[in-house]
């Protein structure tokens, strides 16, 4: 069983400097790694990255760690994405990392996200120059993303995460406002998890969501935002056999 | 749970306009009722662009007055939300169900099969 401790949308800033870290501390009785699910600053400048680098610095756990729209608000994700890794978190957008947990290559695939809603009721490439370069960022994205997934199934990892901020799925989306949708999550994401194959998906983003859902290929969601969990973090186990990560792959 | 500014007369809330930068002093009170949604629009604006880049709150107009409900990380963050609500809804009713962060360590993992 591999402990996967997740939490998003904590939005530091220096008024809420310490708050998690009590929590924080205690996760090696908890977890053999914690994801962070993006929108952990609020504006994303280096100050505010810096107080959440002060929150995870020397834990006794791995930390893995995508960025939210909150982190580029200031338009500095590079510099949000450096103080994080000085202080030895893991910063992935369209990469993997693998965490070895007795023994077992856990893999962890990340990526922003971006909107554009979900199948049936998503923006296309199509017309003005804006609307081609929103649809156009989440492909990427997502493309990214399925890249990543497959380089941790080839390079042997019995599980596989999915970490991302924006949501693959509308089932954690339910509480939100369903007019909003689009701009929180885009199926391109699950289509990428479905189609390379995952053992859980994790989130954040949509602050007023609900934690469970599954995509269509039966990749279970979880939605950490921390609103939604009302926990410093969120903790799952996972079994270790590799069912669920080779169902997608019958080859 | 209310946490304040219920039932706000229609001279203004208690704690009054003018605590802080943007606020438009007289702009409520003669405005027509159908007007409310754009200045719920206006202070959703607000809430992001400001020192919280809060938009996590939904904010909704409920009959005569106006909800907002969401979590906040603290106290004084709640509190925040409240005062920039009401410089920016001078005579409207705001009903307020904030609930603040919990950041304690959970009890036990979902396991999963
Ligand atoms: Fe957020
Ligand atoms: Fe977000």
């Amino acid at each position: 069983m591999i402990r996967v401790a997740a939490v998003g949308d904590i939005h530091l800033g220096p008024d809420s400097r310490g708050l998690l870290r009590p929590a924080f501390d205690t996760l090696p009785d908890h977890a053999d790694l914690l994801l962070l699910a993006g929108d952990l600053t609020r504006h994303g400048t280096p100050e505010e990255a810096r107080v959440v680098a002060d929150e995870v610095a020397g834990l006794q756990v791995p930390v893995v760690a995508v960025l939210g729209n909150h982190d580029h608000h200031a338009e500095r994700p590079g510099d949000v994405t450096a103080v994080l890794r000085d202080a030895g978190v893991t910063v992935l957008e369209g990469e993997g990392t693998v965490v070895e947990v007795d023994g077992v290559r856990v893999g962890v695939a990340g990526t922003k996200g971006f909107g554009g809603g979900f199948a049936g009721r998503s923006g296309s490439e199509f017309g003005e120059p804006e609307m081609k370069a929103f649809v156009r960022h989440t492909r990427g994205l997502a493309d990214g993303l399925r890249r990543a997934l497959d380089e941790l199934a080839e390079g042997g990892c019995a599980v596989r995460i999915a970490l991302t901020h924006f949501s693959p799925v509308p089932d954690t989306l339910v509480g939100e406002p369903l007019e909003i949708y689009p701009f929180l999550g885009s199926y391109l994401l699950a289509e990428a998890m479905d189609d390379s194959g995952a053992d859980l998906a994790v989130h954040g983003h949509a602050h007023l969501g609900t934690e469970h859902g599954i995509t269509s290929g039966g990749v279970r969601v979880r939605n950490v935002a921390q609103p939604v969990i009302r926990r410093a973090f969120a903790v799952y186990g996972l079994p270790v056999d590799g069912s669920r990560a080779s169902a997608a792959h019958p080859s | 749970m209310a946490t304040g500014h219920d039932d706000t007369p229609m001279n203004g809330p208690a704690d009054g306009p003018g605590g802080g930068p943007g606020g438009r002093p007289g702009s409520g009170a003669a405005r027509p009722v159908a007007h409310t949604e754009y200045r719920i629009a206006h202070l959703e604006e607000r809430l992001a662009r400001g020192d919280l880049a809060e938009l996590g709150m939904r904010i909704e107009a409920r009959g005569d007055a106006v909800h907002i409900t969401g979590t906040a990380s603290t106290a004084a963050d709640r509190e925040a939300i409240l005062r920039i609500a009401a410089l920016e809804l001078p005579g409207v009713s705001v009903r307020a169900d904030i609930a603040l962060a919990d950041v304690t360590a959970p009890d036990r993992p979902e396991e999963l099969s």
